[in-house]
């Protein structure tokens, strides 16, 4: 193998997957041992780092409002509840209004046009006034009155 | 009695290993979660796991590759969750420039800049990435552990791990460069 380990390789091969020739390979090679020197440092400085706590003391979690996921879920669904409320109370409205103006209208031409519903009360032969009263002392004052002002 | 004697040596089983790889699984969850509560929560739970399969398994087993198993399958269900996803995109993370009041001897060799630098490169790898480099970097896996713990080819392990390092590499290039 006479050219250099690529970048890929040489991780692999500090990982310890090299292969024999590779091994050989950078056993005479300055270049690729300076590399992997290079590559090795990095890597024990990221050992290194990683190894601790990182470097931020704790992660700041939400304010306790918004880690309560239930208050906005339960604030959208009242007002999904309201505005659906609102909606139906609306169509219904939209729905109704027609339709009891129209039964009023019918209702109201029907009552010109037609002639008045007679009463279910009994006709009488004679007006109540011209009846005979059993009572001759009221009789006697019926007949004295003057019932031709009172017609009129 | 026989049992109770079974029970406490299982128990002394767990402390002793609880003793020995508390540590390390903290910091295995801490790499894989980026979140140091969320990892003492895992590693709770990785040791309770242990603790039930004491009990019901308390023959020859390699409880360290165990632990790690454990705890980088509870890590990997963790980051999937639902409920973590939310919660990472709603939290707030403090500045990396805010770091520990009293630095460490090796806190002031490597450099606040360049720690933050590689931790938020570390923590900007793919979940794959990082459970690759994790394993197979600091923990020490060979390439065919880790394509059999994670359930990978040999092939996918090497791409991952080359990704990270060159990730990892460029970020730390580009604090020396500027």
């Amino acid at each position: 193998m006479n050219r250099c380990l690529r970048e890929r390789e040489r991780v692999l091969f500090q990982a310890g997957d090299g292969t024999a020739e590779q091994r050989r390979h950078v056993a005479g090679c300055a270049v690729c041992a300076e590399r992997l020197r290079r590559l090795l440092e990095d890597l024990t400085v990221i050992d290194q780092v990683l190894e601790e706590e990182p470097p931020w003391r704790s992660r700041v979690r939400a304010p306790a409002w918004r880690r309560a996921i239930w208050i906005p879920a339960a604030a959208a669904a009242v007002a999904m509840l309201v505005v659906v409320n609102i909606l139906f109370a609306w169509q219904w409205s939209r729905m109704q209004t027609p339709e009891v103006a129209s039964r009023v209208s019918t209702a109201a031409a029907a009552t010109l046009s037609l002639p008045p519903t007679p009463l279910d009360a009994p006709q009488l032969a004679e007006s109540p006034l011209d009846a005979p009263v059993d009572d001759p002392w009221l009789n006697e004052a019926l007949q004295s009155l003057p019932l031709g002002d009172l017609e009129s | 009695m026989a049992d109770r004697e079974v029970v406490l040596e299982d128990r002394a089983d767990y402390d002793t290993l609880y003793r020995a790889q508390a540590a390390r699984v903290l910091r295995l969850c801490r790499l894989l979660l980026a979140d140091p509560e969320e990892a003492r929560e895992v590693q709770q739970e990785v040791f309770l796991k242990l603790f039930q399969a004491l009990a019901r398994q308390p023959g020859q087993v390699n409880w360290s590759a165990w632990l790690t198993r454990v705890a980088v399958n509870a890590c990997h269900d963790r980051r999937r969750s639902g409920w973590w996803k939310w919660w990472r995109s709603h939290e707030l993370v403090e500045d990396a420039t805010i770091s520990s009041p009293a630095p460490s001897p090796e806190d002031a060799a490597v450099g606040e800049a360049t720690r933050a630098r590689i931790w938020q490169s570390f923590q900007t790898l793919s979940e794959r990435q990082r459970e690759v480099f994790v394993l197979r970097h600091l923990e020490g896996w060979t390439t065919d552990e880790v394509a059999r713990g994670l359930g990978i080819s040999a092939g996918s392990v090497k791409r991952h791990l080359f990704r990270a390092v060159r990730q990892l590499r460029r970020r730390l290039e580009g604090e020396r460069g500027g």
